[in-house]
């Protein structure tokens, strides 16, 4: 009965996923045709070929992972900070704090479009890398300080206590024993940044104006607009999943354990 | 020092990178929609809460409202459901269960921007591929993005791509319950159902709280699915809250209105949080 179930599920995940790919090495008449069949007839590369020299697609891709590996870097730096800050020191703010992060998390993103917009245009910032980085780690911030903090929470406080107990300071009980078994939580935190900054269109279309700076998500929206190339659009939707895909890979462990880490501890 | 003020101080720096990335661009939106400010010119002025008053007179503000919180929480309800029956059987053992687990996540990861095109590409009334196997088995529409039929394909796209969320959370809060009470309920003959209502329910509890409140939000304030799918059309069929906000401020152009929309949005959520908290706790 599971069986049954499991296999449903995974055929209408699947299904639209290898239609997709399919469809990027199908020929445009197996595309735009009233009849079409699921696998190709002729499989052709010529849509990745056409869509690498048609618009500035290489750079899409290349502006992607700078901007989203910078955001996962900055993202998982401040959220550690935060969180170990939060759970090692106990001040009377605590409880404010943790209520003030979840109230961030209600705040539209096209609220903080608005408002990132026009700060960052103050300051110059606009269509810059900088500026979308920012944007884009303030959205991831609160969450990965959420994940952090509950898997913090979860290494007891015993632990820092016995390393300093036998003269280690505060700074070497960081390095030396926690880091080390944050480690996965860092992990799975990172990925989290990193692929929800690669999938950001919002900020990323409307901070930035300059084709050349532009993200893959919007370059993909961009040609879908035009609505001609469609098996150009397919291709490159494609090619923009394949980060997803070897983060999931890796990632699959982490992220159960890191959010169940933090979750129980009996 | 004392710890104490040296705890204060490190609370302290710890949200010296948070507060201006978050708390400068929501103020300064919030001061904005006070101003009649237009397209980015310098000058301005005070107009109180006028913003506000021409929203809620607009038509359009209330149909975006209902709208969107019609398909958010359909579109949440329809994520649960699938979601946590994909845990569910992702918890029994059987073979293959890594790549089903693996699979099972694609949709979440995936930039919106595919998810949108590929749904719209295989619901395309002249090729869509499901458009077209739909077809064969009887199901005929005449678009599926027209007015009648695009906040339905807009759930469905909605449901494939989220539902993962929940698995997720569901199946971390799985972990968290003990096997021995599903093994006593199974000696002293309990069935699915009750095992399910009784214990794993139960257990749930507090995931469920944090996912569905989440998935609530998140759908409330989806700007991206929505926009790159219909854009909010055919007309407003398709047309919520962040949407309004964002047209008022990037195609109207008008900064004080569409601040004003989104502040309204936040109130909103703020507002039901606060609801959701006090009934929860029931």
């Amino acid at each position: 009965m599971v069986y049954i179930f499991i296999v449903a599920i995974v055929f209408l995940v699947s299904f639209p996923l290898f239609a997709m790919f399919f469809a990027s090495v199908k020929p445009n008449n197996e595309i735009i045709t009233a009849a079409p069949d699921f696998f190709p007839h002729r499989v052709t590369l010529e849509h990745y070929i056409f869509a690498f020299q048609s618009m500035p697609f290489g750079t899409f891709f290349v502006n992607s992972i700078i901007v989203a590996t910078l955001v996962m870097i900055l993202s998982v730096i401040i959220s550690a900070y935060a969180a170990y800050i939060l759970t090692r020191f106990a001040t009377k703010g605590i409880g404010l704090i943790t209520r003030l992060l979840v109230l961030f998390y209600m705040v539209p993103d096209v609220a903080l479009v608005i408002g990132f917009y026009l700060v960052l245009d103050r300051m110059g910032l606009l269509n810059s890398y900088a500026g979308l980085i920012l944007g884009q780690s303030a959205i991831s911030v609160p969450f990965c300080v959420w994940l952090l903090w509950g898997y913090f929470k979860g290494i007891p406080l015993d632990l820092d206590e016995a390393a300093m107990v036998d003269g280690a300071s505060r700074i070497q009980t960081l390095v030396r024993i926690i880091l080390p078994i944050a480690i996965p939580a860092f992990f799975s935190t990172g990925v989290f940044a990193f692929v929800q900054s690669w999938n950001e269109y919002t900020l990323a279309s409307t901070l930035i104006i300059a084709e050349e700076l532009k993200t893959l998500p919007v370059g993909i929206s961009l040609l879908t607009r035009e609505g001609a190339y469609w098996g150009e659009i397919i291709a490159i939707s494609t090619v923009a999943t394949i980060p997803a895909f070897i983060l999931i890979a890796f990632a699959m462990r982490y992220l159960v354990e890191g959010l169940s880490a933090g979750a129980v501890k009996r | 020092m004392k710890e104490s003020t040296l705890s204060t101080i490190l609370v302290a720096s710890s949200l010296f990178f948070l507060v201006p990335l978050l708390v400068v661009p929501i103020l300064y939106s919030v001061s904005v929609s006070f101003q009649s400010k237009a397209a980015l010119s310098m000058e301005f002025a005070w107009i109180g809460i006028q913003n506000y008053v021409r929203i809620v007179n607009d038509k359009e503000f209330w149909s975006s409202l209902f709208f969107g919180a019609v398909w958010s929480l359909a579109a949440v309800g329809l994520q649960f459901i699938v979601g946590t029956g994909t845990a569910l059987a992702l918890n029994e053992q059987f073979k293959g269960r890594a790549y089903a687990r693996a699979i099972v996540f694609v949709p979440y990861v995936l930039p919106t921007v595919v998810a949108a095109g590929l749904w719209k590409w295989l619901l395309h009334e002249n090729y869509g591929l499901l458009n077209i196997y739909l077809q064969t088995l009887g199901i005929r529409v005449p678009s599926w993005w027209n007015t009648q039929y695009a906040p339905l394909s807009l759930t469905l796209v909605a449901v494939w791509e989220f539902f993962p969320f929940v698995t997720l959370c569901v199946l971390a809060g799985l972990q968290g319950i003990p096997q021995e009470l599903y093994e006593a309920a199974k000696v002293d003959g309990a069935s699915f159902l009750r095992r399910f209502i009784h214990i794993t329910l139960p257990g749930l509890r507090s995931v469920l709280f944090v996912a569905l409140l989440l998935r609530i939000i998140w759908m409330f304030n989806k700007f991206d699915l929505p926009w790159i799918l219909t854009k909010g059309g055919p007309i407003t069929a398709t047309e919520n809250l962040p949407i309004y906000a964002y047209q008022l401020t990037f195609q109207n152009f008008n900064m004080g209105m569409g601040t004003a929309a989104s502040t309204i949005i936040m109130l909103i959520l703020i507002a039901m949080t606060l609801v959701y908290f006090r009934v929860y706790k029931v």
